[in-house]
């Protein structure tokens, strides 16, 4: 019974209920712990349920409170005897059981895993709602006047509460020098410098943002930008002229008694047209004769340019001639012209000599560039990747140290609920000590059991000895006297015997039944019947005191 | 983040260009002012000295970056990495953060501005009337209740907000089952946030 007075006990004082430390057991519950304990927890159960925490002073009143807590008691479904005396005459056993009952039903806390909270967008967002929606409900109201640009400040977030100062989305063609730009025209830059507006100032200020951001008056798609080509409407409108034209004439025809005027102003009309058809193939022949003057001229320069050239060979050729006319003169310049070849191949294989090497170290540098190029791009490569490593572990430890205080914050929440240990601790001592118990009562009863099988042995050998011993002095009763009278005596000894049995089974049985009784009697002693009886007449007094009291008021109002 | 590389660019150019650090700041105060709904603290023309296009370039590319920012709701951790990955360099950095937390709230606030609304309800005036009797009318079917919404509206001409009245008749039966109308309604916001 301990340990469940311990956990009644443990569970009441975390519903903060006021205690003290030195209570051990519900024995020393007192009537007015009974009732705040009872309260207490009705209330946990059902936080609709409104009651004072301390006994009241009044009798009849006490009465009204505890007849009340014993009708919600027994609406949540106690099954056990339930009344307003189980409160206020308590006795342990039956306070133990109601307290038992309600202590089940007290609602757990509820413990959020922690997988719950790693939440998606959607979850997020809905919370969010729900949270603004809730501090909406929550907050007094607060003229619109006092509100900056129609939201309130509640520390965690910002609440919209007044849509007046919302202007529609609109954006404006706003122009911003582009300096990363690379051809640029020298003008837009003077432009750029000296004429034109702040950003801030090109649009109305509510304006600057959404352009800034949207820019959606630009079309800077692609498919903004292509022209599409609508050859079915052009040759439908050229349809429509070719069927006006049509019309025109008709209308021509079908009135032919029109004025002589009207006549002579198409004849006209004709002559114009021919005349304009002349001018035009006039303008035709003499744009073509102008192109061929044109080309004309362009041949006459080219002849001249070639003449030119023709004529300054000409002069190098007999100057040449005049001077190889002489012999000596062919033979020095064949000498040159034999050294010339000869210092040119030399000059060439010296090339040759310095070329090569420079060549291959040109090579090898270039093979050296490229390798360290590869090089470079590996290690960049491999630094956008920590880049990005760093990035993602950044978030994780930012996510994980969110996670971390959440579980903290969880952790102290359940440290109050130390006791679940002892709990269990208490819960498997019990088992063990169950365990014990009916071993030994198993040992008992089989203890039992042999002694049974004794005893039923030991009957049985009576009763065979009885019958053999009956036989033998019945068999000689019938030749000597003393064997009969000895008959006699065996038959009173057996019956006498059996006497005896019955009696000591009797006494058994009596000791049994008085046992009980005593246990009974027990009992009743603990239900301290004397002196809650007492006290049943000193609160019918105190009634009766109070019941004149009231009494004596009323006629003295009535007087 | 989504920040786009537009603006990772834009950024990036503001981060190579060479203003001084005293004009970065009062640009930056400039622009944060201007985000926020107030009035620019500093005069642009005095911080332009001898190029004011680049300048005028930095200033639409902090206002974009700075209201960019706030629309995606970024903490100072998120501002200062997104800064650094474009090698802001540690004090300019510095300057954009403290800047954007002090007025992240208020630009949130002016960005919230943005978009159409309904009118909103503020006040709500009323009276009974009982028509006894009139010249077409010779029983009346009880009160009428003339009522008259207060409503704050956004004055397009004006560019400030306007009180609206939004004026109505009905009658017992009308009001009553617009007076439900509205219970069921908060009645709805409540198991909301109950859920």
């Amino acid at each position: 019974m301990e340990e469940v007075d311990n956990i009644i006990i443990d569970s009441l004082r975390n519903l903060s209920c006021n205690i003290d430390e030195d209570v051990q057991s519900l024995k020393q519950f007192t009537t007015e712990i009974v009732y705040s304990s009872m309260v207490f927890c009705l209330q946990a159960i059902n936080p609709d349920i409104h009651f004072v925490h301390s006994l009241p002073q009044s009798m009849s009143l006490r009465l009204k409170n505890a007849t009340t807590i014993a009708e919600h008691i027994k609406e949540l479904g106690y099954r056990g005897d339930m009344g307003y005396q189980t409160i206020l005459y308590c006795n342990e056993i039956e306070i133990r059981r109601v307290l038992m009952f309600l202590v089940e039903r007290l609602p757990r806390e509820v413990h959020k895993s922690t997988v719950s909270t790693e939440l998606g967008y959607v979850p997020k967002l809905v919370k969010k709602i729900d949270e603004s929606v809730r501090l909406n409900l929550e907050k007094p109201w607060v003229p619109s006047e006092f509100l900056k640009f129609g939201s309130r400040d509640c520390k965690k977030m910002v609440l919209k509460q007044d849509f007046g100062y919302g202007h529609n989305l609109q954006s404006e063609i706003i122009q911003i020098p582009d300096l990363q730009k690379q051809d640029c025209v020298e003008s837009l830059k003077q432009y750029w410098v000296h004429y034109l507006p702040e950003v801030t100032k090109q649009c109305l200020k509510q304006n600057v943002v959404p352009s800034l951001l949207y820019r959606d008056s630009e079309f800077t798609d692609l498919a903004f930008s292509t022209k599409v080509e609508n050859v079915e409407t052009n040759s439908l409108v050229n349809n429509i002229e070719i069927s006006n034209a049509n019309l025109v004439k008709h209308n021509g025809t079908t009135v032919p008694e029109l004025s002589i005027f009207e006549i002579e102003i198409n004849k006209i009309r004709c002559a114009i047209e021919e005349n304009k058809h002349k001018y035009e193939e006039l303008q035709i022949s003499y744009n073509n004769l102008d192109k061929q003057l044109a080309q004309i001229t362009d041949e006459r320069h080219k002849k001249e340019a070639a003449l030119k050239e023709s004529l300054t060979k000409i002069k190098t050729r007999s100057k040449t001639l005049a001077v190889l006319q002489n012999k000596e003169n062919l033979i020095k310049l064949k000498n040159l012209v034999d050294n010339g070849n000869k210092r040119l191949v030399e000059l060439a294989n010296h090339w040759n000599d310095i070329q090569s090497p420079l060549l291959q170290e040109y090579q090898e540098l270039q093979e050296q560039l490229k390798t360290r190029k590869s090089k470079i791009r590996d290690e960049e490569q491999k630094l956008q990747n920590l880049k990005d490593k760093k990035i993602s572990l950044k978030k994780e430890l930012s996510e994980k140290e969110k996670l971390e205080q959440q579980l903290a914050t969880e952790y102290e929440k359940l440290n109050k609920n130390t006791n679940r240990s002892a709990y269990t601790r208490r819960i498997l001592e019990i088992i063990a000590n169950i365990k014990k118990q009916s071993e030994e009562i198993q040992k008992i009863l089989i203890d039992t059991k042999i002694v049974q099988k004794d005893i039923n042995s030991l009957n049985g050998q009576l009763d065979r000895s009885f019958t053999l011993s009956d036989e033998l002095i019945f068999r000689d009763a019938k030749r000597d006297a003393m064997a009969r009278s000895a008959y006699k005596l065996l038959a009173t000894l057996h019956k006498d015997c059996g006497e005896v049995v019955q009696a000591v089974t009797t006494v058994g049985l009596v000791e049994r039944e008085s046992r009980n009784l005593q246990e009974q009697i027990d009992a009743e002693l603990c239900k301290e019947v004397t002196s809650k009886l007492e006290r049943l007449n000193n609160d019918i007094i105190e009634m009766k005191r109070e019941n004149a009291l009231l009494i004596n008021k009323l006629t003295e109002r009535t007087c | 983040m989504n920040i786009s590389e537009e603006l990772k660019t834009r950024l990036k150019f503001i981060s190579n260009c060479n203003i001084t650090e005293d004009v970065y700041k009062k640009l930056l105060e400039n622009t944060f002012a201007t985000l926020a709904g107030k009035s620019e603290t500093h005069s642009m023309s005095t911080l332009y000295n001898s190029k004011p296009d680049l300048l005028k370039q930095a200033h639409a590319i902090l206002l974009q970056a700075g209201a960019e920012f706030a629309r995606n709701n970024m903490n100072g951790d998120e501002v200062k990495a997104v800064l650094t990955e474009i090698n802001f360099n540690q004090n300019r950095t510095k300057l954009f953060v403290d800047l954007y937390e002090t007025n992240k709230d208020d630009v949130q606030v002016q960005l919230g501005n943005i978009g159409m609304h309904p009118p909103h309800i503020v006040d709500a005036d009323w009276k009974i009337d009982y028509i006894v009797k009139a010249s077409n009318l010779d029983q009346s079917e009880g009160p009428i209740f003339r009522i008259s919404l207060v409503s704050s509206k956004y004055d397009e001409c004006d560019n400030e907000r306007k009180l609206e009245r939004i004026n109505f008749s009905c009658n017992s039966q009308e009001l009553q089952d617009l007076v439900y109308k509205l219970k069921d309604a908060v009645r709805h916001c409540q198991r909301l946030t109950t859920e």
